[in-house]
C-alpha cells in the first residue's frame, strides 16, 4: 500500500487539474473544515494562545534532549521499551524484530503517517505478516491498492460508488452506495481483524514528557482497538512529537482537534505510557515506543528549518491551500502532501529530488495564517527555492538551472539601465510578432514555452506606458497648462 | 543506554549546539503554568449546586451535536433503572444473549443493575481479575466477557461540559475494553464530577498524585466521515453512548 507513482509532479498535477470529482471532494473539505478552522481561530481561540503554543513547541525543541530523556525514563519505569531509530530502516527493522520475537501473524494499524514515512508495511508483509489498516479511509485505500491523498481524510478522492464496487468485490457484500451500510460492512470485517491481531502499530500525536505518556486522537476508535486488544503495541513517533507538560498538552490538543477537523475534541484521546499494569484486566503485555530521527536531526540543527518541527500534523494547511485544492494529494506523490509536505519532503528526501514540490506552492500565505502553531511555511519554501537557485552545501543541493540564474542576472542588468531596457522592449516587440494571436502570446519559445504550455502570456504592448506618456499624455498636459 | 541510543543523544546535543561532552542535565522540566494558574483553575471548580446544574445544561446542549445521549437521575438507584431501560430496549449487534460488562467501581455497585435487569434476563458481569487466579488466564476470560457484551458500563472521573468529554482512568477493575468493545457504552457520573472545560479537566489531572499508565477522554459514540464526508456513528468503537448524571 501507499503505492507511490512513477509519474512526475507535472503529469500528476495535470491529471488532477482535469478531475472534476476530485475538485468537488476537496472543495467540500476545504469549505467545511478549512473555513471552519479559520472561523474558530477568529472566535474561540485567540492569537495569543497560538503564539503561546508556538513558544512552547520551540522551547521543547530547543531542549529536546532533556524532554526526550524524561519521557524515556518515565516510560521505562512503567515497563515500556523505548528504542531510538536513526533511519527509517532502523525503525522498520525494529518493528520486524518485535513482531518476530512475539511470533506475530497479524498486525493492525491505526492511521500513522510516520509508518508510511518509514515504510514498515512492505517489510512486515515480506516476512509473511499480514498488515491491516484499520482507519476506515486507510482500509479503503489498502483494499484499492491506492495511496492516501489527505492527512485526515485519506480516501477523499474516491466517491461512494467506487467504494461500493470495491466492497462488493473485496468484502463480498451486495453493492451499496449508502455510507452507513458501507461503514457497517467495514466495521464487521475490521472487528474480526482487530480482535484477532497479535500486534498493533500506531503513530503518536503528542507525547507528554512530564507524565510519560504518548497520546493518540481518533474518532473511529480503531486506534484504541489497535493499542488495547493485541498483546503487543508498537508506537512510532517522530522525535519532535513530544511536549513538555500536561498544561502544554491541554493547549496543543485543543489546537490539534480544531485544526484537523474543526472539532472541539476528537471522540477519543488516549494516553498510553506502558504495558498493562498488574491487576489490570486488559491492555498490551508489551509496549514499545520507537523514537525516529530519519533526517529530523538535520532540520533541528538548521535555524532555517527548526521551526518546521513544531508542526503538529493537524493538516489544516491542506484544508486551506489553493494549490492542494486544485491538484489534490496524489500529485505530491509523498507520505506528507500539501504545504507541510512541500517543506518536509525535500528536507527528508533531498531538495533536488523534490524540487517540484518546493516550486509548486503559490506562496500566498494561507497556510501560515491557518497553522495553529504559526509555522511560516512560505518562508521555508522560499529558503528551499533559494537553495535550488544557488545551491546549498549543508543540504547537498545543486543549483537547478545555471542558465536560468544567468538569465535573471542579465534581466537584472537590463532592468537597471534605461537604455538597455528600451532596447529590450523594442527588439522584443519585433521578435514576438509571429507568436501573438488574439492579443496573447500563446506559444512561447525557449523557457517561455513552459509557461505558455499552461497559460497565456501577455505580449509586450504596442506602446508601453512610457511611450504613451510621451506621445499622448505629456502633450495633453502641456495643452492643459496652456489654457 | 545502548550504543545506538548514546549516539542518538550525542547527535541530538550536537544539533542543539550543546557541548557534546556534557551529559544531558537532569533539571526539573519547565513549568509551563503562570504562577497561581493551576490554583486558580482548581478554585474555579468549587461550584454551587446551581452552577453545576448550569454546566449540565451546557453539556446537554453540546452533547446533541456529538450524538451523545445525556440522562439525569435523581438517585443512584434511579440511574440503575434508567440503564436497565436502555438495556431492555437495545438490541444486540452481533447476536447472542444480552450481557452487560461493568467496571468494578463503588458508584456502579450502587446502581443495583443486576436487580433491575433480572426480570429481562440480562446478565451483568464485573470486569475485574480474581486475585486468587492466574492473571493471564483471567485476562483472557475478561476479554471474552468484553467481546460477548453488548453493553459496557463505566464510571467517569470527570466530564468537561463544554465539549462532552469524560476522562476515564484505567486500572484494576477498570478495563479499557469496557468502553470500547461492546456496541453501547454507558458512563455514569455524579454532578460534582462535572467541570466546565478541558483546561479545568487538565487541572484535575495535574492535581492528582499520580496518573495511571493508561487513560482516555471519550466524547460520544465512535464515528467516521471517511466516505464522502458523510457522518456515520459506529465505526469501530461503540455505536451508541449514554451518559447518566446523578444529581442527588
Ligand atoms: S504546518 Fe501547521 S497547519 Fe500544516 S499540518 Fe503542521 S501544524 Fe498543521
Amino acid at each position: 500500500m501507499h503505492e507511490q507513482s512513477d509519474k512526475s509532479y507535472r503529469e500528476l498535477a495535470n491529471e488532477a487539474l482535469g478531475d472534476e470529482r476530485l475538485h468537488s471532494a476537496i472543495r467540500m473539505i476545504q469549505d467545511r473544515i478549512g473555513k471552519g478552522t479559520r472561523h474558530l481561530w477568529k472566535t474561540e481561540i485567540s492569537q495569543e494562545l497560538r503564539d503561546k503554543a508556538k513558544k512552547a513547541r520551540m522551547r521543547t525543541l530547543d531542549n529536546l534532549d532533556k524532554v526526550l530523556t524524561t519521557l524515556t525514563e518515565k516510560i521505562r519505569a512503567n515497563g515500556g521499551h523505548v528504542y531510538f531509530a536513526k533511519t527509517a530502516e532502523d525503525a522498520r527493522n525494529y518493528c520486524l524484530k518485535v513482531a518476530q520475537k512475539n511470533e506475530v501473524k497479524r498486525v493492525v494499524k491505526g492511521k500513522s503517517m510516520t509508518s508510511a514515512e518509514i515504510g514498515v508495511d512492505h517489510l512486515l508483509e515480506a516476512h509473511d505478516i499480514e498488515v491491516v489498516e484499520t482507519d476506515l479511509g486507510e482500509f479503503i485505500i489498502q483494499l484499492a491498492h491506492d495511496a492516501p491523498s489527505h492527512i485526515i481524510a485519506p480516501c477523499i478522492h474516491m466517491d461512494k460508488q467506487q467504494i461500493g464496487r470495491l466492497f462488493e468485490k473485496e468484502l463480498g457484500i451486495p453493492y451499496s452506495e449508502d455510507p452507513p451500510t458501507l461503514t457497517k460492512a467495514a466495521r464487521k470485517a475490521l472487528r474480526e481483524k482487530l480482535l484477532s491481531a497479535d500486534m498493533g502499530i500506531s503513530g503518536c500525536n503528542l507525547a507528554c514528557a512530564e507524565t510519560g505518556h504518548i497520546s493518540l486522537v481518533s474518532n473511529e476508535g480503531n486506534i484504541r482497538m489497535s493499542t488495547t486488544m493485541p498483546k503487543v503495541h508498537v508506537a512510532l513517533m517522530g522525535m519532535e512529537r513530544v511536549i513538555a507538560t500536561l498544561a502544554e498538552h491541554d493547549m496543543l490538543l485543543r489546537l490539534l482537534t480544531r485544526g484537523a477537523a474543526a472539532q472541539k475534541i476528537s471522540t477519543y484521546v488516549s494516553f498510553l505510557g506502558g504495558p498493562r499494569q498488574p491487576g489490570e484486566p486488559d491492555g498490551p503485555e508489551e509496549f514499545h515506543l520507537v523514537i525516529i530521527d530519519n533526517g529530523r536531526m538535520k532540520m533541528l540543527a538548521d535555524p532555517r528549518f527548526r521551526e518546521v518541527l513544531s508542526c503538529i500534523r493537524c493538516g489544516s494547511c491542506l484544508n486551506i491551500c489553493p494549490v492542494y485544492g486544485r491538484i489534490g494529494g496524489h500529485a505530491y506523490n509523498a507520505p506528507y502532501p500539501g504545504p507541510i509536505g512541500a517543506v518536509v519532503m525535500p528536507l527528508f528526501n533531498g531538495v533536488n529530488k523534490h524540487a517540484d514540490l518546493c516550486r509548486g506552492e503559490s506562496l500566498c500565505g494561507a497556510c501560515k495564517d491557518i497553522c495553529p502553531v504559526n509555522n511560516d511555511l512560505p518562508r521555508m519554501l522560499s529558503e528551499l527555492r533559494h537553495m535550488l537557485a544557488y545551491g546549498d552545501e549543508q543540504w547537498d543541493v545543486a543549483p537547478v538551472d545555471k542558465g536560468e540564474a544567468l538569465a535573471f542576472k542579465g534581466w537584472y542588468a537590463a532592468m537597471s539601465s534605461r537604455t538597455a531596457y528600451n532596447l529590450l522592449v523594442k527588439t522584443g516587440r519585433l521578435a514576438q510578432a509571429p507568436f501573438v494571436s488574439d492579443g496573447m502570446l500563446k506559444k512561447g519559445i525557449g523557457p517561455l514555452g513552459k509557461w505558455t504550455a499552461d497559460r497565456d502570456f501577455p505580449p509586450i504592448a504596442r506602446q508601453t506606458f512610457g511611450e504613451r506618456w510621451k506621445t499622448v499624455h505629456a502633450p495633453r498636459l502641456k495643452g492643459d497648462s496652456n489654457e | 543506554m545502548n550504543n545506538a541510543e548514546q549516539t542518538f543523544f550525542t547527535r541530538l546535543r550536537d544539533a542543539l549546539g550543546r557541548n557534546s561532552s556534557t551529559r544531558a542535565v537532569r533539571e526539573p522540566l519547565f513549568d509551563s503554568r503562570e504562577p497561581g494558574e493551576l490554583d486558580a483553575l482548581l478554585a474555579r471548580t468549587n461550584r454551587t449546586r446551581k452552577e453545576r446544574l448550569d454546566l449540565l445544561a451546557t453539556l446537554k446542549e453540546f452533547a446533541a451535536i456529538l450524538n451523545l445521549r445525556i440522562h439525569t437521575a435523581s438517585s443512584t438507584d434511579g440511574a440503575g433503572k434508567t440503564i436497565a431501560e436502555i438495556a431492555r430496549t437495545t438490541d444486540t449487534e452481533w447476536g447472542g444473549e444480552k450481557r452487560i460488562t461493568m467496571h468494578d467501581n463503588p458508584l456502579l455497585h450502587g446502581l443495583n443493575l443486576e436487580g433491575h435487569c433480572k426480570q429481562d434476563g440480562i446478565a451483568v458481569d464485573i470486569s475485574a481479575i480474581d486475585p486468587d487466579k492466574d492473571e493471564l488466564t483471567e485476562k483472557l476470560r475478561l476479554r471474552h466477557q468484553a467481546e460477548a457484551a453488548y453493553m459496557g458500563i463505566t464510571g467517569a472521573d470527570w466530564c468537561a461540559a463544554d465539549c462532552g468529554a469524560i476522562a476515564v482512568m484505567a486500572g484494576p477493575g477498570r478495563g479499557r475494553a469496557t468502553s470500547l468493545v461492546p456496541s453501547v457504552h454507558v458512563a455514569v457520573l455524579t454532578l460534582d464530577q462535572l467541570v466546565a472545560d478541558l483546561p479545568e479537566l487538565y487541572a484535575q489531572l495535574e492535581n492528582r498524585a499520580s496518573l495511571p499508565v493508561s487513560f482516555n477522554f471519550i466524547s460520544g459514540p465512535s464515528k467516521t466521515a471517511d466516505i464522502e464526508a458523510h457522518m456515520v456513528h459506529g465505526a469501530h468503537g461503540p455505536r451508541e453512548m449514554h451518559l447518566i448524571v446523578i444529581t442527588e
